[in-house]
C-alpha cells in the first residue's frame, strides 16, 4: 500500500509540473470576453514601438485592442503552448514568414481570403502577399519585410585609423575583408573594455546565418518531397558557412559569445565596431548616440551577394471568437497605406507597401540611407528562408546547432548530427 | 463507527475528486494518448500501438535526456542529501546568532527558480559574469562555464544544490529536533563523543526523515526543468537536455503530444523504479 501511495504521489508531482510548465504564459495572458469589442493581439516585443498604432485603431472602431508582448526568444514557443491547446484567448498572433505553413498545417491559422477585399491585397507587394498564401488561401499579410546591413561606429573606426567600409554595392565588403578589418578593430581600450571587431545581430539564427551559405551557392536545405534534410542542411557549403561561423568566434576572436539578445546593447555601448543587422536598431543607436554608418551587407568573395528578407507577419488565429473583427484588424494593420506609413516611419523597415515602397524611391532625401539599400537588396539579393512544413523543428535544432558550433562544436559533425535530429522530427509531417 | 466513517468520507470527498479530475485523470489519459499518433496528412488521430515507446527508446536525442537526467541524478541527490544534512548539523549548533543563520539560510529557498537561474546566468555570464572577474583576479582565463559542454551539468548541479540545499535542510533540521535529548545525555554519559552519538543515535533516529528527503528530492530533481529552459536551452551538445525539458519540447514545441506522453510515461515508470528501491532499501526492519 505504501509503495503504491509513493508511485501515486510522483505522478502526481510529475503532472503537477507538467502542469506548471505549459501554464506559465497562461498565467500572464489577458482575459478574454467573447464579445465583438475587444481583440487580443499577440505580438513579438521587436513590435512593441508599434502599440500606438495598435491603439489608434481601438480608438478609431471603439474597441479595446489588448496587445500581449513576448520576447523574440520566446515567441515560438508560446505560440506553440498556446494555439497547441487551442486558446481562444489570442485573436490576432505573429508568425514569422517561413513558419505560415507550418501554421497552416497544425491550423492554427484561419484563412483570410472570405474578410479581406481584393482591393486591399493589391496594395502589398505580390511576393509578399504570396509568402503569407498556403495552397492558395491567404493565412496572413505582412507586417512588413526585411532587410539586413552592415552597421559600423565610426569612433571606434577613427580610433584605430580604419577606413569606413563603403555604402556603394559595387564597393561591397566580401567576409574575408570583414574579418581581416574586424581583427584590426578587436583590442582592449584605455580603460580595460574589451572592444570587438564585430557580431551579428540575431546571434544563433537561420534568418541571420542563412546568408553565409546561400552566398557560398548553398538554395536547398531539404530535399523536394520535404522528406530529408540529410546532404542539404548539411552540405558542404552550410559547413563551410559553419566554420567560418565558429572561427569569428573562437579562432578569430572577433565576436563576443554572447546571445542575441544582448547584441544590440553590445554596439551601442561601444562595444563592437561592426554590427551586421537590420534598420530597426537604428532608433536605439541614436537613443544611445552612437556615431554609426551603413555599408551593404558583405559576401564571401567569389560568391553571390544575398541578403536576408522576409519579417514578421500577421495572422487571425483559428480559434479566435471574434475572426472577422480579427481579421479586419490585420487586414487595416498590414495594407492601409496611411497605416503601412506609420508603420515604416516609427519602425524604418522595409515596406511591403506598395505606395510606402514608391514614396521612398521617389524621395531624393533617402539617398545613402539604410531605406534606399533596403530597396536595393530587397529587389537585387534578398533570398527569402525555406519554406517547409517542418520549419519550426529545422529551425530550433539549427538554433541549437549554432550555438553549439558557436561554443566550439566542430560544425560538422554538428550538423550531421542536427540533420538527424530534424529528420526524425519532421517524419510525423509524412504519416 | 459507520457514522465516524462516514463523516470522514465526507470530509475526503472533495479532496479526492478534484485529485482524481486533476491528477490520476491525467495519468490515465497521458498513458492513452501515448499508444496513438496525430496524422498530419488524414488531419486525424490514429492508433500507433507502440510505436511512440519504440521511438523513446530508438531515438538517439530521446536516449541522451535520457542519460542526461540520470547522470544528474546520480550526482546530485547524495550531494544534496549529504551536504543539507551538513547545513542541518551547522544549524544546530547553539551560538550566538543561530536564528540569524537560520533565516540567512532560507534566502535560496524564498527565491524562485527562474529568478535563481537568471541571476546565476548573470553570475556564470563569459563575457561579464562575475564569476570570470574573480578567476581574473587569481590568474585563471575566462570559462565559458554553462557554455561549455564539460562544464555545463556540473554548474546545473551547483546551481540546483545552492537553491535545494536551504529547502532540504529544513526537514533535517525539524528531524534533528525531535531527537530525543536524554539519548544524548545517556550516550554523553558513557562517554560517547560527537561522531559516535551522531552514527549511533542521530542517523538511526533520523531515518524516517532521510527516508521523505531521499525519495522527495528524487522526485523533484528527476522532473527538473527549469535551468534547461531558462539557461542551457539543454544544450551545449545536449549536456543539459534533461527529460523533463525535452518532454516540454516535444509537446510544445514539435506539437508531438502523443511522443511527449509516451517519454513521460516513461519517465514515471523509471521514477517509480527508482523511488521504489529507495524506499525498499530504507524500508524499517523489526
Amino acid at each position: 500500500m505504501k509503495k503504491r501511495s509513493v508511485l501515486l504521489l510522483t505522478m502526481c508531482m510529475v503532472v503537477m509540473t507538467a502542469g506548471c510548465a505549459s501554464g506559465g504564459s497562461d498565467a500572464q495572458n489577458p482575459d478574454n470576453s467573447e464579445s465583438g469589442d475587444e481583440l487580443n493581439v499577440l505580438i513579438v516585443s521587436d513590435l512593441d514601438p508599434l502599440e500606438p498604432v495598435f491603439a489608434e485603431y481601438g480608438d478609431k472602431n471603439g474597441i479595446t485592442v489588448n496587445v500581449e508582448s513576448v520576447p523574440y526568444a520566446e515567441i515560438f514557443e508560446t505560440i506553440e503552448v498556446r494555439m497547441g491547446t487551442e486558446e481562444d484567448t489570442i485573436d490576432v498572433l505573429v508568425a514569422d514568414a517561413p513558419l505560415i505553413t507550418n501554421y497552416t498545417a497544425k491550423g492554427y491559422l484561419a484563412p483570410l481570403d472570405d474578410y479581406v477585399a481584393e482591393d486591399s491585397l493589391a496594395r502589398i507587394t505580390e511576393s509578399s502577399r504570396e509568402g503569407g498564401t498556403v495552397d492558395g488561401q491567404v493565412m496572413a499579410l505582412p507586417l512588413y519585410s526585411s532587410c539586413v546591413n552592415l552597421y559600423y561606429n565610426k569612433e571606434l573606426f577613427d580610433e584605430r585609423g580604419v577606413e569606413y567600409p563603403d555604402y556603394n554595392v559595387e564597393n561591397r565588403m566580401t567576409w574575408e575583408e570583414v574579418v581581416e578589418t574586424a581583427q584590426q578593430l578587436t583590442y582592449t581600450d584605455d580603460e580595460g573594455n574589451q572592444i570587438y571587431g564585430m557580431t551579428f545581430e540575431q546571434i544563433d539564427t537561420p534568418y541571420q546565418l542563412l546568408p553565409l551559405s546561400q552566398s557560398l551557392g548553398a538554395v536547398q536545405y531539404i530535399s523536394d518531397d520535404q522528406t530529408t534534410t540529410e546532404g542539404y542542411t548539411n552540405s558542404e557549403e552550410v559547413v563551410e558557412a559553419m566554420e567560418f561561423y565558429g572561427n569569428t568566434f573562437n579562432k578569430w576572436n572577433i565576436s563576443p559569445k554572447i546571445d542575441g539578445s544582448e547584441s544590440t546593447s553590445y554596439f551601442c555601448s561601444g562595444q563592437i565596431a561592426m554590427f551586421v543587422g537590420g534598420s530597426w536598431n537604428i532608433s536605439s543607436f541614436d537613443e544611445a548616440g552612437v556615431n554609426w554608418g551603413v555599408a551593404p551587407h558583405p559576401y564571401f568573395e567569389g560568391g553571390d551577394a544575398v541578403t536576408p528578407t522576409g519579417s514578421w507577419y500577421m495572422g487571425v488565429s483559428a480559434y479566435s471568437k471574434n475572426a472577422e473583427a480579427a481579421a479586419g484588424f490585420v487586414e487595416w494593420l498590414t495594407t492601409d497605406d496611411e497605416t503601412c506609413q506609420k508603420t515604416y516611419d516609427i519602425m524604418q523597415n522595409l515596406p511591403c507597401n506598395i505606395s510606402v515602397l514608391d514614396a521612398i524611391e521617389a524621395d531624393p532625401e533617402n539617398e545613402g540611407t539604410p531605406a534606399a539599400l533596403n530597396v536595393y537588396e530587397a529587389m537585387n539579393t534578398a533570398m527569402a528562408r525555406p519554406g517547409m512544413v517542418g520549419y519550426e523543428e529545422w529551425q530550433s535544432v539549427l538554433q541549437k546547432t549554432y550555438s553549439d558550433v558557436k561554443n566550439g562544436a566542430d560544425p560538422k559533425e554538428a550538423l550531421d548530427s542536427a540533420v538527424t535530429e530534424i529528420d526524425s522530427l519532421i517524419e510525423k509531417y509524412q504519416k | 463507527m459507520r457514522r465516524k466513517n462516514l463523516v470522514v468520507t465526507v470530509f475526503l470527498l472533495p479532496a479526492m475528486a478534484l485529485i482524481i479530475i486533476f491528477k490520476i485523470y491525467p495519468i490515465f489519459l497521458g498513458v492513452y494518448e501515448s499508444f496513438f499518433t496525430y496524422s498530419f496528412v488524414g488531419k486525424n488521430t490514429v492508433f500507433a500501438g507502440i510505436q511512440n515507446y519504440i521511438t523513446v527508446f530508438t531515438d538517439s536525442t530521446v536516449l541522451n535526456s535520457i542519460k542526461v537526467t540520470l547522470i544528474f541524478n546520480v550526482i546530485v541527490n547524495p550531494v544534496q542529501i549529504f551536504l543539507s544534512f551538513g547545513l542541518a548539523l551547522l544549524l544546530m549548533v547553539k551560538l550566538r546568532g543561530r536564528k540569524f543563520f537560520r533565516t540567512i539560510h532560507m534566502i535560496p529557498v524564498a527565491v524562485s527558480f527562474t529568478i535563481a537561474c537568471t541571476l546565476w546566468g548573470v553570475l556564470l555570464s563569459p563575457e561579464q559574469g562575475l564569476m570570470n572577474s574573480l578567476l581574473n583576479v587569481i590568474g585563471i582565463p575566462n570559462q565559458s562555464f554553462l557554455n561549455d559542454k564539460d562544464q555545463a551539468l556540473a554548474w546545473v548541479i551547483v546551481l540546483s544544490s545552492w537553491k535545494g540545499l536551504g529547502y532540504w535542510a529544513l526537514f533535517f533540521i525539524t528531524g534533528l529536533e525531535e531527537v530525543p535529548q536524554q539519548l544524548y545525555e545517556a550516550a554523553s554519559l558513557d562517554g560517547a563523543n560527537y561522531w559516535k552519538s551522531l552514527r549511533w543515535i542521530t542517523l538511526p533516529q533520523m531515518k524516517r526523515t532521510f527516508k521523505f528527503v531521499i525519495i522527495s528530492d528524487t522526485i523533484s530533481n528527476f522532473i527538473l526543468f527549469v535551468p534547461a529552459y531558462v539557461l542551457t536551452g539543454g544544450g551545449p551538445n545536449g549536456a543539459t537536455d534533461f527529460l523533463m525539458y525535452r518532454i516540454y519540447r516535444t509537446a510544445y514545441q514539435y506539437s508531438d503530444m502523443n511522443l511527449a506522453s509516451a517519454m513521460i510515461v516513461v519517465l514515471l515508470i523509471m521514477l517509480g523504479i527508482i523511488i521504489g528501491a529507495e524506499a525498499f532499501l530504507l524500508r524499517d526492519k523489526e
